[in-house]
């Protein structure tokens, strides 16, 4: 059966019946949604054996973690008081004065840090086996909604304990929000600061911690799970080897399935429970303004990698609005995965580009936590940054470049839109031919091309900062044209040689004579 | 390779016996925890995951053996290991 005619088999809906042009659209609407939220679907059916795996069930236990946040949350709500005069003082009741206070608030941060790390582990790994493609393209959105409310459970309570390093921490938060350009940064700072008075502040923070954001995370979760009921696990995407029969028998959701997951849940409870008893938390001293101007200010580490992007030091001053733009616009550009990845293919093995980025971004985000960490406050030079970020990626896309050509040479290729559910064509053309193809000097020319994009990057960067800050100069002019220049020569180079190694693993769709010059079959 | 897994299933469902009395012992245990002293949120902690940790094994070895699946004694063999440990620790706090 084609994709069509099981989508109208679900859904019900052909196009090609005789209706009004205005049905007709309406009818295209309702289907786009209904294919992708699963409103006329059968629920609670079977689940495959390959499912039972726990990265198909990382966002499952950022769930546990949040019931269990849930639960230490609700007790310590009888205890504390969110005043600036009382917060700190009510805290340290619970710490010292309640049977087990320590130890709850220290189960209930490290369950919100193990949420936000399960968080980005389950975008990852949905990232990197490509489950976002259709029908899965509201439920990425969904969830990557739910992992900026995740981060802003993160934002707001740590505010709550009115600790020196906390309050220190979330003025910096509300610093950079006020950078934001207008009408954003008035909306925010409305719905989190109000107006401006601390009492005002701590009130909103605790409001959308303990009722707007679980409540925003309880809807958003509910259409998520909907969804998942509708279209089912995604298909492992191992390679073109079908699954055995027995990796694709169904299990019932309950028991099966239902105790699977109760096993997970109650092992990641003991891991937290003991990690908790072995490194309690220790509460820092109440926030002063005398006592803060001592402390370096520091956000806690999952916002570590977005504050030290700020510390570097072309984006002092006017640039925190660059800055702030670069960040949303890596942001935005993992919403709309879905979108921006349109290719067919989910196998690992066919998505060297998207996988290099994938690989890119973590250790990105890896190396400015680390660096953050050991470098509290320190302002980083440009060209440190540039020198830093660029190693990285360079890097990363060498030692990517060097798995695929070793990993995947003896493989075959080819556009299995259903990951390894589908049997290879006998026709694939082998992997072999096209890793002799882009041997070593296309992975060392894509290198030098890469060291040129970074260095047209921040030199850009640089330039626009410039000329903010210093006005329309010729000198200015003439670097941001070298830097822009040096981009588009990096851009167009790129797109050469990936088309060149597309060709070589005859995943090309869409020939262009004028690529191929001197390619031979 | 048969026998091996006949083996395997025989001794995990006399360990399952000895979990759901660890289970039935540790709950016991946080029962009688008095709150008011500092060693009752060690000993809340401990007891609480071996509790957790025997519930899992004990689902597991359910669950697999309902599958019609081999039992994996290397799982088995570390959850006894880890259980023992904290009992260990148990007793010591």
């Amino acid at each position: 059966m084609s994709e069509q005619e099981e989508e109208k088999a679900q859904s019900g809906y052909d196009p090609s019946e005789e209706a009004p042009t205005h049905e007709r659209a309406l009818a295209k609407v309702v289907h786009w949604f209904d294919a992708r939220l699963g409103l006329s679907y059968e629920m609670l059916r079977p689940a495959p054996t390959y499912s039972v795996n726990p990265f198909y069930w990382l966002g499952a236990l950022a769930v546990v973690a949040f019931a269990i946040q849930g639960v230490t949350g609700a007790i310590m709500m009888i205890y504390y008081i969110p005043t600036p005069l009382q917060a700190y003082s009510s805290t340290l009741f619970i710490f010292k004065n309640v049977s087990y206070g320590r130890f709850l608030e220290t189960v209930h941060l490290y369950t919100a840090y193990a949420m936000i790390m399960l968080a980005f582990m389950h975008m990852m790994r949905n990232y990197f086996v490509s489950t976002n493609k259709k029908p899965r393209e509201l439920m990425w959105i969904t969830g990557m909604v739910m992992g900026f409310v995740t981060l802003g459970f993160g934002f707001t309570g740590y505010l709550l304990p009115w600790t020196v390093v906390s309050k220190s921490a979330t003025d910096v938060g509300i610093g950079m929000m006020a950078a934001l350009p207008q009408p954003l940064s008035g909306f925010i700072q409305f719905l989190i600061v109000g107006g401006g008075t601390d009492s005002g502040t701590i009130l909103r923070f605790y409001d959308l911690h303990v009722v707007v954001l679980p409540g925003v995370l309880l809807l958003l979760l509910v259409g998520k799970m909907y969804m998942l009921e509708a279209h089912g696990v995604s298909e492992p995407v191992a390679g073109p080897i079908p699954l055995p029969e027995k990796k694709r028998r169904l299990i019932p959701i309950f028991p099966d399935l239902t105790i699977y997951l109760l096993e997970l849940a109650a092992m990641f409870g003991a891991a937290m429970l003991l990690i908790s008893l072995a490194f309690p938390l220790n509460l820092a001293p109440e926030y002063t303004p005398t006592l803060a101007a001592q402390y370096a200010s520091q956000p806690d580490w999952y916002f570590l990698w977005i504050y030290q992007i700020l510390k570097i030091s072309l984006f002092e001053g006017p640039g925190l609005t660059v800055a702030l733009g670069l960040v949303s616009v890596v942001f935005v550009a993992l919403v709309l995965l879905p979108f921006l990845d349109r290719g067919t293919t989910r196998r690992i093995a066919s998505r060297m580009r998207w996988v290099t980025i994938g690989l890119i971004f973590v250790g990105e985000v890896a190396v400015l936590t680390v660096w953050g960490y050991v470098t509290p406050g320190a302002i980083i030079p440009a060209e440190q940054a540039a020198l830093v970020l660029g190693a990285t990626a360079i890097i990363i896309a060498l030692v990517s470049a060097g798995a695929y050509k070793v990993i995947f040479r003896k493989m075959p290729v080819g556009t299995l839109s259903s990951g390894a559910q589908s049997p290879a064509s006998p026709a694939a053309p082998y992997a072999t031919r096209s890793f002799n193809t882009a041997s070593l000097w296309t992975a060392t020319t894509f290198v030098v091309l890469l060291t040129l994009g970074t260095f047209g990057i921040s030199g850009s960067i640089n330039g626009a900062v410039q000329l903010i800050s210093q006005g329309t100069r010729l000198p200015i002019l003439q670097s941001l044209s070298l830097s822009l220049a040096e981009i588009a020569v990096a851009v167009a180079g790129t797109v050469y040689l990936l088309y060149r190694l597309d060709l070589g693993t005859g995943s090309i769709k869409r020939r262009v004579k004028a690529f191929e010059v001197g390619w031979k079959q | 390779m048969e026998a091996v897994t006949e083996q395997t299933e025989r001794v995990a469902l006399r360990v399952v016996g000895l979990l759901v009395i660890v289970g039935f012992a540790s709950s016991v245990v946080l029962w009688t925890i008095d709150t008011s002293l500092a060693s009752g949120e060690s000993l809340f902690a401990v007891y609480l995951s071996i509790d957790l940790i025997a519930f899992a094994m004990i689902s597991y070895v359910y669950r697999v053996t309902k599958t019609g699946d081999s039992i994996g004694r290397v799982p088995l063999l570390a959850g006894c290991i880890l259980l023992l440990l904290l009992l260990a620790a148990g007793f010591a706090v």
